[in-house]
């Protein structure tokens, strides 16, 4: 089942079009990565999924439900981590969750059972001290607890991890993983590595629109090749099977070169200590995709 | 209504803990306890200031005071204490588009229209109790010192004053669901004010200013007729009102 479904939405910023004809859909249960350079549409796209902005064009359903600028009935299903997540610095972490509580109609009798299982959650149980004093890490924490408060059926997170030192990257990106089962996430961000540890399906935003999606499974097989790395002991070995390639290189074209390179090895009698065919990674996709 | 209650609580302790509660309480308070105690204090003064007024060829003679004394004070000190309050409650929705608290919460399911109600309430709630507290220690004092019963409509007075306060609080609401930061408020605000005080320069126009209301001394000493100053009492509620409406239509439709 869909959890998510973008059809067709457009959106302009000052005559600049930031969102072109998007498309793309969720499917229950799953980590969707949404990833595009800064300034792509990412952000946009999570703040139209909200009701936040107004779409020019297209349509927006979450959970077979259409989403209306300004209309709140759709945010009852979803739990949102803003990039920079902002909370009432003169409240603790328990206080600014029973506000989310009250503000999102939790029933009072389990209110705080939730809460406090929650915040054990990301870390922050008995923290008394208040909001003010958080490091940006302990904010983003907050900002999952507070986003998973009313069991969300999507929980879009904004660049979750863009602002995190490496521990707090893993912090969050482990957490993430480990609610993967209650909910569907979409998960927008730069930092590829993030994309390759937890999403399922990835959807590269560029000028606009989606121009790669899939699992990743299938992005790798698709991915563009990026030859071999062979290493020799002695130097003029290198030299004389590099000559002998160049020669004949042409004659091929972009995975037969490993072949090449083995039989040349073999008639020329030369003997690396290794070869491997290098692997593309997301990377290269991207680069590849935001060149064009 | 968890949620307006909820969101509620939120405002109360926001005011304790950034301490404007007690900021706003004690200038009003002080200003309470100051417009009799000036008063009670004249003679006095004039007193230990005679030898050097006498020298300058001044004489002073004996000085009465009395409730109207202590009412004038009241009057004089009332646009500083909107001020103080206005200065400190600029910054009411400014601070929160600012550092985007307001979009978690939204996105939780608050009804814009259940936030910037709740504001509002808060506001004149909050004035309210400031306003009535000043007025309610200068009105203890002068009953206690004098005889309040020399001032003609002594609460009615009161009253319109409270009301351009209440003027003043939907100007600044309005103006927070248009401006982005609490200096732009402020001007606007400000700006709006003067506009006043220009239209009570015209005396055709000048009866129907906001401002009038605030010559409470004029209808204490009879100056003027409290019938007189009633029109700008219906226009300034009536401005207010379409003030309060027009900020929920522009709060409404702004991104947070």
């Amino acid at each position: 089942m869909k959890m998510l479904e973008v059809l067709n939405l457009s959106k302009q910023f000052q005559g600049k079009q930031v969102l072109q004809e998007l498309s793309f859909a969720v499917e229950e249960h799953s980590i969707y990565g949404f990833i595009g350079k800064n300034g792509a549409g990412k952000t946009t796209t999570m703040k139209l999924i909200l009701g936040l902005l107004k779409a020019d064009a297209g349509e927006i359903y979450i959970h077979e439900m259409p989403v209306k600028y300004g209309s709140t009935k759709t945010n009852q299903w979803i739990g949102y981590l803003p990039d920079v997540p902002e909370f009432y610095g003169f409240m603790s972490a328990y206080e600014y969750m029973d506000l989310c509580a009250k503000v999102t109609g939790l029933q009072e009798r389990n209110t705080r059972k939730k809460i406090l299982e929650l915040l054990a959650q990301v870390g922050l149980q008995e923290d008394k001290k208040k909001i003010a004093g958080y490091s940006r890490g302990m904010k983003q924490r907050l900002g999952i607890a507070q986003a998973l408060l009313n069991e969300p059926k999507l929980f879009i997170c904004d660049e979750p991890t863009s602002a995190l030192d490496p521990e707090g990257r893993k912090e969050v990106l482990d957490i993430m993983e480990s609610v993967k089962e209650k909910t569907t996430i979409l998960f927008s961000t730069h930092i590829l590595s993030d994309v390759e540890r937890i999403c399922d399906k990835v959807g590269l935003l560029n000028h606009g629109k989606i121009e790669v999606s899939g699992t990743l499974l299938d992005l790798q097989k698709n991915m563009p090749q990026k030859g071999f790395e062979i290493e020799f002991v002695k130097e003029e070995d290198r030299q004389c099977f590099f000559k002998l390639f160049d020669e004949e290189k042409k004659q091929f074209l972009g995975k037969e070169e490993m072949e090449l390179a083995l039989s040349i090895c073999v008639k020329a009698h030369l003997t690396p200590i290794r070869l491997e065919k290098s692997r593309a990674d997301l990377e290269d996709l991207f680069l590849e995709v935001i060149k064009k | 209504m968890r949620n307006v209650f909820g969101f509620f609580k939120k405002e109360g302790m926001e005011l304790v803990r950034s301490g404007k509660v007690y900021i706003t309480l004690l200038v009003f308070l002080l200003f309470g306890v100051l417009n009799p105690a000036i008063a009670k204090l004249t003679p006095f003064l004039y007193q230990s200031l005679s030898a050097s007024f006498k020298e300058q060829g001044i004489t002073v003679t004996n000085i009465s005071v009395n409730a109207m004394t202590s009412w004038q004070q009241y009057y004089k000190n009332l646009p500083i204490e909107l001020l103080v309050f206005l200065l400190l409650f600029a910054g009411i929705l400014t601070n929160e588009y600012q550092k985007k608290t307001l979009i978690l919460m939204v996105t939780k399911g608050l009804k814009k229209s259940v936030i910037l109600g709740t504001k509002i309430v808060c506001l004149f709630f909050y004035f309210s109790v400031c306003y009535w507290l000043t007025y309610g220690i200068t009105f203890a004092y002068n009953a206690y010192f004098w005889d309040n019963s020399i001032a003609h409509h002594v609460l009615l007075s009161a009253v319109f004053a409270y009301i351009c306060g209440l003027f003043l609080i939907s100007l600044l609401v309005l103006f927070s669901t248009i401006f982005e930061n609490a200096l732009n408020v402020l001007l606007a605000t400000g700006g709006v004010v003067i506009l006043c005080y220009v239209i009570q320069l015209f005396p055709k126009a000048g009866k129907w200013s906001p401002l009038v209301l605030l010559s409470g001394m004029d209808i204490l000493n009879q100056k003027i007729t409290v019938s007189g100053v009633w029109n700008a009492g219906f226009l300034t509620i009536g401005i207010s009102i379409i003030f309060l409406i027009l900020s929920f239509w522009c709060f409404q439709r702004r991104e947070l």
